[in-house]
């Protein structure tokens, strides 16, 4: 998969590292700013508020 | 990674071989899967530059092992059993030489698509742990800064609104869930942040905000001749405005800062744990915090132990002082 899109990228060894480092820095952004803040409430390991607690199960 | 192989193969060819090697012939099966393995990830380049480690000569080697007498196919196989563990070449080497005699290359693309299947899970996986690791991050540490960010935001707006003056924040009805009215300051843990209405995860508490409690958990206000002015925050993540309330000693003063005044609290007491249902703690005269009579109470809410949201721990202040803004700040601010 990776050895795919290496052979696929543009360019000579230094124009492809670049190119890899833009494209991964582009998927962490998209993790941090919309995958993660959408996953958060899905995912059992921070349930910290009141509001899960004291206040629904009233 | 796979550019820095090259150098190596041509030594190995070159090195004699002990006997014992040369008669096991028939490579063993770990040989061979290391073949087929190391096969893909290496430069396709080397093929056609390699003089020894390449594949057609390998192929050579193995159909001459076929076919040749004795002492030559001895000769040829060893080499191409000596390269192949370290070897650099193109495509179809470890499996063209062990069905090199019958369709060499038929066989080679098929066993191609395997180890590239395994290969495509194996990297699945481990962008699988990345991510998970990512997520780590993002929760123990962007959700900070992020937070921090808005709560700042948050208290310098509110600050704005202050100034000029718009709203009266004793019209306890005039606050919209979400909507900021107060900032509470803990010297002590060096703490700042502002208070919102309401206990919603995503309006209030996951920006970093300290939440009021409303609707069927109402509490007082600061200003309310009387009441139990409850919070909640966050320990962890998010801004964990109250990470540190565990360490508050009975004395140490929580401030809160509104358009019209500081109110100055007290610590009193605290309970370490308590179920998430259990509220009691945040009525009126909080039950466990020692109080016997109605009196003007803040109690602040948080999860424990840190990192889980098992329990609630609880800390209850009384008001010990009200000073108009006019008059600047009370004494627990000032140095």
């Amino acid at each position: 998969m990776y050895g795919w899109i290496w052979r696929h990228l543009p360019g000579n060894t230094g124009v492809r590292a670049l190119i890899s480092l833009v494209l991964v820095l582009a998927i962490v952004y998209i993790l941090f700013q919309y995958v993660f803040p959408w996953a958060e409430p899905l995912l059992p390991f921070n349930d910290v508020t009141v509001d899960n607690g004291m206040a629904v199960n009233r | 990674m796979t550019t820095l192989r090259p150098e190596r193969p041509p030594r190995a060819v070159s090195r004699p071989l002990p006997p014992e090697e040369t008669a096991s012939r028939p490579l063993p099966p770990e040989d061979r899967m290391t073949m087929q393995l190391r096969r893909v990830e290496l430069p396709a380049q080397r093929t056609e530059t390699g003089a020894d480690g390449g594949r057609a000569a390998r192929r050579k080697g193995a159909r001459g092992a076929h076919r040749a007498p004795r002492s030559r196919r001895s000769h040829r196989s060893r080499r191409a059993a000596a390269s192949a563990p370290q070897a650099v070449s193109g495509a179809g080497s470890g499996t063209a030489q062990r069905a090199g005699s019958r369709a060499g290359s038929r066989v080679g693309s098929r066993a191609g698509f395997g180890v590239m299947a395994s290969r495509f899970v194996g990297e699945l996986f481990i962008t699988t742990g990345v991510v998970m690791l990512l997520f780590v991050a993002y929760q123990l540490w962007w959700t900070n800064v992020i937070a921090h960010h808005q709560a700042g935001g948050a208290a310098n707006h509110l600050r704005k609104t202050w100034d000029k003056g718009v709203g009266k924040d004793r019209d306890a009805g005039a606050f919209s869930p979400g909507e900021g009215f107060a900032i509470i300051y803990i010297p002590a843990l060096d703490v700042k942040a502002p208070i919102a209405e309401g206990t919603g995860k995503h309006q209030v508490l996951d920006r970093g905000m300290v939440g009021h409690y409303v609707g069927a958990l109402k509490s007082a206000m600061p200003w309310d001749k009387q009441g139990n002015f409850a919070l909640a925050g966050h320990r962890n993540t998010h801004g964990e405005p109250f990470r540190y309330v565990n360490r508050l000693k009975p004395g140490d003063k929580i401030v809160v800062e509104t358009q019209s005044a500081f109110y100055t609290y007290e610590m009193t007491s605290r309970l370490e744990q308590t179920s998430p249902e259990n509220v009691a703690v945040i009525t009126p005269v909080p039950q466990g915090s020692g109080f016997t009579r109605p009196g003007r109470y803040i109690t602040l809410t948080t999860c424990t132990p840190e990192f889980t949201s098992t329990y609630r721990m609880i800390v209850w202040g009384k008001m010990v002082d009200e000073r108009p803004r006019s008059k600047g700040k009370p004494d627990a601010l000032v140095g």
